[in-house]
């Protein structure tokens, strides 16, 4: 079977900047996208060349079987929504869903069954008769979606469309996004600049930085198994620990960094170690108490790091985390990553 | 990873990939072709008349370049230096006189709680609909040898500077009201709140918050009126009499010594202060950093008796002059002959007795007003579109725009001088428009197209930006967009930019002055020409009906225009 979509050595230049360099990626057919990456790394630049709406000097797109990268947007098959909505400020909801539908000349009657059928889906029946102005950010929103997804198009673009809108609208509407994806089967592309949403959301995460992909694996691989220090510092939370010339991280030779997540440090009193894992002196300099669990700040004695460590709080026994109190700390060497030095940012 | 790149690498020569760029769509050849005519409209328009004009400076009447030589001569002739003179000082007393009263009104109408507002507003925007001849004419009328009033002059005569100023800066006044209004009335609240908690007194508030914050609405207020007082025609062509200024020689030049090399020489040097008031303008603007974000509060003044009671007897005072003019334009209109038969009738509105074009020119210049309105808005609306729509690092952008900056420094007469220049050519193939009402409803749209142009793109702006890019999604072409959304979206602000185009159509006489015939002549040239030959009575009756139309059309865009509005626009 060939991918749905497949992206091929995809560069582009904005002048002398360079906006993506050799982009390449394959993306099944019904799959759930996100493209995640800090602010300007090119993720809306990407997903506006996959839509037609950026030219692409240099490689290819593929979408089911043809070559699309030259053609303009109107003879590509995909819905947007964008995060500023961009509805037609001076057409009722109704009309605003509807103008697809009209362009193809459609009858009365299948558009008027259709639109309802659209508005009944994104759980606002009421509102037809409504101009974009008198709703809320939320309801736009839904408006927008059922507008991108009436034509039935084979492929979903999403940029930022939650980004506007407050926390609790903001998960609803995750959910109500992710439930009709899956119902529909529909291929989809959303670019969100929040990990929280893309692990919530994806099956599998493009993680971007300066233009170039630094990795593409499932939410959970992206997490414990990261490409790159990049991806082990933007997503979660990651200690790293120089720990130069490797005396005490398992490998030799290399000098290397070693990660370790919060949850994988452990505290100890006594210094009985094993030979899974290693053990290190901290000093205990501040805690922090987070609901669930306890974050600990630690200074390791011996170098100037400091280390993070989540302790669960039915573990945690007070009397030796006052601020100053010298201890120990161990970790599985299974749960440590190592990256090269030269990744160092 | 190696392998996939190398097998790419090659793929792109199997598949045939000459093609680098995206195939333009129908849209886009829709938005390129509307933004060669853009181009090329403004080029004939705008660009190949002054371009021309600028030629013609810098030859000899036979046509060989000689250089600045034209210059020279011209700054070595006493007469014209001291008219260059002249026309900074008209500027300099005209900008400073129109600030202090147009900043005085203008803090009325916005910092305080005068009564009558409403009024006022009314009042302050009268001298705009009239010609700037009309208040020259009146002030005959008042302090002229038989003027009503002129023992207020003692014995000083009214024709001259004195009369140049006070028709100008009547003319100019309300100019300076809009932009002061505007810059007065974003003030922040907070701002002021935070002067009273830190215990300012009222004037210490003036100097530290208000003066500042309308700084910049100064500079520009000062610069725009500064290019009128110095480029009209019309005052000083009534009022003048010996003082002569570069408006009025550049007239005489080219209508009466049909010397049109020294009319360029004089119009490349009415161009110089006003691009100079451009430029400084543009600088300053470029520095200013808006105090007032999406975050500011709106000030709204609170009642103060003390204050308000002031200034309602200032603003009373600079309105009265402003009532006395127009009024005395009236009543002179309506005078059988003045001053030998006192007795009111509508005589003097009986055009054919004094001028062989009788009315026509009255139905000529609404005609003109009426196609540069209906034509000039959506020109403008077009190439405002086309340039909000061009991709990014696009050059037609800046052309364009640039383009439409240049009227705002242009004065009518230079560009009616250009228009002579380019379409009096017999080599140029659209010679045929010379002499026709087309050339001077092109001239009008061009010598107004900087607001317009400005007003849609701030329009333009408020349109969703990715409305397009949603529409090729759904396959609809943006020429439908645009009908369907982005022209009834924008539908207000069109109808902003007719009437101001209308009003602007009807009042002006500085580029139609060269470029009409008898057949084409407008009812502002006709006030000039019967003033002329000594028709106070018709000049002012002509220059009243002007105004009446001007008005009525206000009022009926006020009344049924937004009655229309509110019905179609229930979306906003
Ligand atoms: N038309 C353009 N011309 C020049 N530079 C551009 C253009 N569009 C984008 N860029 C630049 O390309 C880079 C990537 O932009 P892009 O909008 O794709 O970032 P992004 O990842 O979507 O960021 P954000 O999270 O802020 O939306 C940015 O540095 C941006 O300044
Ligand atoms: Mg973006």
């Amino acid at each position: 079977m060939k991918p749905f979509l497949s992206l091929e050595n995809l560069n582009k230049q904005f002048g002398q900047f360079a906006a993506l360099n050799d982009i390449s990626m394959t993306i099944e057919k019904g799959e759930f996208i996100c493209f995640l990456g800090p602010s300007g790394c090119g993720k809306t630049t990407l997903l506006r060349m996959i839509a037609g709406l950026e030219s692409c000097e240099q490689g290819q797109i593929w979408q089911n079987g043809a070559n699309i990268t030259h053609l303009p947007p109107e003879k590509r098959d995909f819905g947007i929504v964008f995060q500023s909505y961009a509805l037609f400020p001076n057409l009722t909801v109704f009309e605003n869903i509807a103008i697809g539908l009209r362009q193809q000349r459609a009858s009365k009657v299948a558009i008027e069954q259709q639109v309802n059928h659209w508005l009944e889906t994104i759980g606002l029946p009421e509102i037809g008769d409504k101009f974009p102005g008198q709703l809320s950010g939320g309801q736009q929103q839904r408006v927008a979606l059922a507008r991108a997804l009436i034509l039935s198009p084979g492929l979903l673009l999403l940029d930022e469309p939650l980004s506007a809108l407050d926390a609790k609208v903001r998960i609803h509407l995750r959910e109500t996004i992710r439930t009709l994806q899956k119902q529909l089967g529909i291929t989809t592309i959303m670019v969100t600049h929040d990990q929280e949403e893309a692990m919530a959301m994806a099956d599998r995460i493009v993680v971007m930085n300066h233009g170039v992909v630094e990795q593409i694996g499932t939410p959970q691989a992206i997490y414990q198994q990261p490409a790159s220090r990049f991806v082990a510092g933007f997503i979660g939370v990651m200690n790293f620990l120089d720990l130069a010339g490797g005396k005490k991280g398992g490998k030799k030779g290399q000098p290397h960094i070693i990660g370790v997540r919060p949850e994988d440090i452990h505290l100890t009193a006594s210094a009985a170690g094993s030979a899974d894992s290693l053990q290190i002196p901290v000093r205990i300099e501040r805690t922090e108490f987070q609901g669930p669990l306890l974050r600990v700040e630690c200074q390791l004695i011996d170098c100037s790091s400091t280390l993070r460590a989540d302790i669960p709080i039915h573990q945690v026994t007070t009397a030796n985390l006052t601020p100053g109190t010298e201890t120990c700390v161990w970790i599985e060497h299974r749960r440590m990553q190592h990256f090269r030095q030269e990744e160092a940012v | 990873m190696s392998a996939i790149s190398q097998t790419a690498s090659f793929l792109p020569w199997l598949r045939g990939g000459r093609e680098q760029r995206l195939r333009a769509s129908r849209d886009q050849w829709l938005l390129r072709l509307t933004a060669a005519f853009i181009i090329l409209y403004l080029g004939i328009t705008l660009v190949g008349p002054l371009l021309s004009m600028l030629l013609q400076s810098v030859v000899d009447t036979q046509g060989n370049y000689v250089g600045l030589k034209n210059f020279y001569q011209y700054l070595g002739t006493r007469s014209l230096r001291q008219s260059f003179l002249n026309t900074m000082a008209v500027g300099g007393l005209v900008t400073g006189i129109v600030l202090i009263l147009a900043f005085t009104f203008a803090y009325g109408l916005t910092r305080t709680c005068l009564p009558a507002k409403g009024l006022f507003k009314v009042l302050g925007m009268l001298p705009i609909l009239a010609p700037s001849m009309l208040p020259a004419i009146s002030l005959i009328y008042l302090f002229g040898n038989q003027g009503v009033i002129r023992e207020l002059l003692f014995d000083n005569s009214v024709y001259g500077l004195p009369g140049i100023v006070i028709g100008l800066v009547f003319w100019t006044f309300p100019h300076a009201v809009l932009m002061l209004t505007t810059a007065l009335g974003n003030a922040d609240a907070r701002l002021y709140e935070a002067a009273r908690v830190l215990k300012l007194s009222p004037l210490q508030t003036f100097f530290t918050v208000t003066l500042p914050s309308a700084k910049y609405g100064l500079i520009s207020t000062a610069s725009v009126i500064f290019t009128l007082a110095v480029t009209d025609f019309g005052v000083a062509k009534v009022v003048g009499g010996q003082y002569s200024v570069l408006a009025t020689d550049m007239f005489k030049q080219v209508v009466g010594q049909q010397n049109f090399t020294m009319g360029a020489v004089t119009s490349v040097l009415l161009l110089l202060p006003a691009i100079i008031a451009f430029a400084v303008d543009a600088f300053m603007q470029r520095r200013q950093v808006s105090l007032f974000s999406s975050r500011s509060v709106i000030y709204k003044p609170k009642p103060h008796q003390t204050r308000d009671a002031l200034f309602l007897l200032l603003c009373a005072v600079i309105a009265l002059p402003i009532v006395v003019i127009i009024g005395m334009a009236i009543y002179g209109s309506l005078v059988t002959f003045w001053p030998w038969n006192m007795a009111l009738g509508l005589n003097s509105y009986n055009f054919a007795t004094f001028n062989p074009q009788g009315w026509a020119p009255y139905l000529n210049s609404l005609k003109m007003a009426g196609v540069a309105a209906a034509l000039g808005s959506l020109l403008v609306l077009i190439s405002a579109y086309v340039v909000e729509k061009q991709p990014q690092g696009s050059w037609v952008k800046p052309v364009i725009q640039g383009m439409a900056m240049i009227p705002m420094a242009v004065p009518g007469l230079v560009l009616g001088l250009g228009y002579i220049f380019f379409f009096n050519n017999p080599d140029n193939p659209l010679a045929g428009l010379y002499g026709t009402l087309t050339i001077l409803v092109l001239s009008t749209v061009a010598h107004y197209y900087t607001v317009g142009h400005l007003t849609a793109v701030t329009t333009l702006k408020k349109v969703p930006p990715d409305i397009e890019a949603v529409a090729a999604s759904l396959k609809i072409p943006h020429h439908k967009v645009f009908w369907r959304v982005t022209l009834p979206v924008s539908l207000p602000a069109l109808l902003d930019i007719a009437i101001y185009l209308f009003v602007n159509a009807l009042t002006t006489t500085s580029a139609a002055v060269f470029l009409y015939v008898p057949d084409t002549m407008l009812a502002s040239i006709a006030v000039l020409n019967m003033e002329d030959a000594g028709f106070h009575g018709p000049a002012s009756a002509m220059g009243v009906l002007i105004l009446l139309t001007a008005a009525t059309v206000k009022l009926l865009w006020m009344g049924v225009g937004q009655n229309l509005l509110r019905r179609t626009q229930g979306w906003r």
